[in-house]
Formats: structure tokens, sequence, C-alpha cells
């Protein structure tokens, strides 16, 4: 049984490595460059932003922080209430955007939740050595 | 003839069977003249480094094989700095919208929309909380003996520049900030490179494995800390108590994710050929 779940966990962990490398890097580079366009006129200044993030959300990989702050604004607007006061985006109007900023959001909790089940794998795999 | 026999076997540890000698193959002979054969000229660095530590003598080979932990701890140190590093920046970029409201403060001051009184508190508070966020250490290292509160202290005269030092104080910081960003860059590619370096000198296959399963996990588990983290972290000013704690477990966790993974590798995955079938062989040569 053991067996079995640490067979499921290292697949699980290896999925996980594919989604970061294969999928969500080049999900994030994508939106950074949306975002440039779209977002960053309204939103990439001293009213949102501090002096420093300004100066530095510019160059890799910095930028990739400014990416996520807006993935999080976007998908959940309410957390993000101290920075951005308003929904930036409204997901009727911009589906794509919506869309993939979700798909982004989904593989960060999937993240979360294999890191979570990885100590559980440890502990089971150490106390049964 | 026996006696070279024996002796040559000593001298290549490599050779199992005497009779068994590969075309290609590097032997070292003793000669009268000489301790070892002159290398081909096309030999490889990773077969020069196998010659030569075919012919070191049994305390150098032990006093290596006894250090060679010092490179894997470097390596996962390295990594492990890395995120570390990250949330270093963190702090210092999440704390900075504190001090970016003096100025702000200042210049309302200077319209007429609050006193000066109001000014100094807001001043001191802000100031106050910065100096509590980014802790002792933090402080220590980039203000040195003198304290933060000078850096953002009205000069005499209180001419048109007055904030020209808060501005410039803002903008060393973010330079800082910028280079630490970057040095947890290369302190990740410089760890990947040391397992890579580990992955060429490991003499056996199963060792081999163990490293690049060791390296490849602690990266994607460094990557993933590092993105879960970003996600919870960018939307409030984190102290230097959280920032301790958050780069502690994204050293440990990345290490022992490495160190998890080879021991899973081990006990159920040892079949498997890693290096070959992603082809770190050819890249770390």
């Amino acid at each position: 049984m053991i067996d079995k779940y640490i067979i499921i966990s290292t697949v699980l962990f290896l999925g996980m490595g594919g989604a970061i490398f294969i999928v969500l890097f080049p999900l994030l580079l994508v939106q950074h460059f949306i975002y440039k366009k779209t977002l960053d006129p309204t939103y990439f200044n001293n009213n949102y932003f501090s002096l420093h993030e300004l100066a530095i959300y510019n160059s890799f990989p910095l930028f990739l922080i400014k990416t996520i702050a807006y993935i999080r604004a976007i998908v959940f607007p309410k957390t993000m209430q101290k920075i951005f006061e308003s929904k930036i985006i409204i997901p009727k109007e911009n589906k794509v955007i919506y869309f993939i900023a979700w798909a982004s959001m989904l593989i960060i909790i999937y993240c979360g939740i294999v890191l979570i089940n990885t100590v559980i794998m440890a502990i089971l795999f150490y106390s049964n050595k | 003839m026996q006696d070279q026999i024996k002796q040559a076997l000593i001298d290549n540890p490599s050779i199992k069977n005497p009779d068994l000698i590969k075309p290609g193959q590097l032997v070292a002979l003793r000669t009268a003249s000489t301790t070892m054969c002159l290398a081909p000229i096309d030999l490889s660095e990773t077969n020069k480094v196998k010659h030569l530590w075919g012919i070191m003598n049994p305390e150098t080979q032990k006093a290596i094989k006894e250090t060679s932990p010092l490179y894997n701890g470097l390596s996962l140190g390295l990594a492990g700095g890395g995120t570390a590093l990250f949330t270093l920046e963190k702090t210092l970029k999440s704390n900075m919208s504190l001090l970016r409201g003096i100025p702000d403060a200042y210049h309302q001051y200077k319209s007429g929309a609050i006193t000066k009184y109001q000014f100094d508190k807001i001043r001191a508070s802000k100031l106050n909380l910065y100096t509590k966020n980014i802790g002792p250490m933090i402080n220590k290292g980039i203000y040195g003996d003198t304290k933060v509160k000078n850096a953002f202290r009205l000069p005499p005269g209180r001419s048109l520049h007055a904030t020209k030092s808060m501005t410039q104080h803002l903008s060393k910081l973010s330079k800082i900030s910028s280079a630490v960003s970057k040095g947890g860059v290369v302190l990740a590619c410089v760890g990947l490179a040391s397992s890579c370096y580990q992955v060429s000198q490991a003499e056996t296959l199963p060792e081999k494995n163990e490293i690049a399963v060791k390296a490849i996990s602690s990266t994607i588990a460094g990557a993933a800390i590092g993105v879960v983290a970003t996600v919870f972290l960018v939307s409030t000013p984190v102290g230097w108590g959280i920032v301790l704690v958050a780069g502690a477990i994204s050293a440990v966790g990345s290490w022992g994710a490495g160190e998890l993974a080879g021991s899973v590798y081990k006990s159920n995955f040892s079949d498997t050929d890693v290096v070959k079938s992603l082809g770190i062989t050819s890249i770390c040569n």
C-alpha cells in the first residue's frame, strides 16, 4: 500500500516539475507580455506600486512577481484589495486573460497541494523505513 | 610477469578481469623511467580524471573521498541560499512601500495639506515599522552603525531638494534588492552546475543517477516553493521573522526534497537510468 502511495506521490511530484517548467513558466511569460500591453498602462504606476517596485519589476526574473500579483488580483480580487482596490479586469470582457490566469493559479494551487503531499509522503516513507 | 599483472590491477581499479581489456580502454602501466604511460592525444577530460584517479596513492584517494560530501553540501547549500536570497529580496521590496510614503508626506506638508507635527508623526511611525519589519540583521547590514532615520532626516534649510537624500536612499535600496535577486538566480545556476560536475565525476552509474535525482528534485521543489511563497507574500509587507522562517523553510524544503527523492529512488526506482534517459551524461560531460 505504502509503495503504491510513494509511486503516486512520485508521479505527482514529477508532474509538478513538468507543470512548472513546461507549462507555468511559459504561461507566466506569455501573461507578462499580455499584461504589459493591457494592464501596465493603467496599473504599473506609482499609485499601485512603490517606486522601488516600478524600478525592479522591469527585469527578469522579478517581473514574474508582478505577473503573479496580477494573476492573484484577477483570480482572487478581494485578496489584493490592499493594492488594487477594485477588480483589474472584467472577466466577461477578457475571457482569454481570465482563463489563462485561472489556469496558472490552478497550477500554483496544484504545486501547493503536491508540496503538502510530499511532506506527508516523507513522514510515511521515513517512518516505515 | 604475474607481479606486473598484479601491479597493473592495483594501478587500474577499473579492470576487474586482466584477460578482458576493451578497445580504447586506458591502462596505467609502470615502466622503468616513469610511473605512467603517455596519455593519447585525444583523451577526453573525463578519462584524464579517471586515469589520474587510478594512479593516485590510496591515502590521497581516501582524503578526496572524505571531502566529497563537502561538495554535495555546497551545491545543496547554494540552492538553499538562492531561495533564501529571494525571500530577503522580497522583504526589502515589500517594505519599500512604507518608506515611499515619507517623501509623499513631505510634499503634503509643503503644500499645506498636513502640519509639521503630523509629518513628523507619519515619518516616525513609518520608520519605526520599517526598522521593525526588516529586522536588526538586515538593518545592520544595510545601514551599518548609522540609523535608518538618518537617511530620512530633513536637511537643514529645507531646500527644494529636501527629499533628494530620501530618493537617493530609495534608489540605493532598489539596487541592493535587485542585486540580491540576481544573486539568487546565479546561486541556483551555480548549484545546478555543481551537481552536473558531481554527476560527471561520479564513478558508478547508480551514484550518477542518485546525484541527478537529488539535484532535479531539489530544483523542482525550490521552484514550487518559490512560486507558492510569491503568491502568498505578494500582497503583504512581511517582517524579518517571517522571512527568516520562509527562507529556512525554502532552503530546508528544497534540500529535504532532494534527500527524500534520493532515498525513494534507491528503494523503489533504482532500475531506472535517469541520467541516460534524460541525456544528462552528455550534457554534464
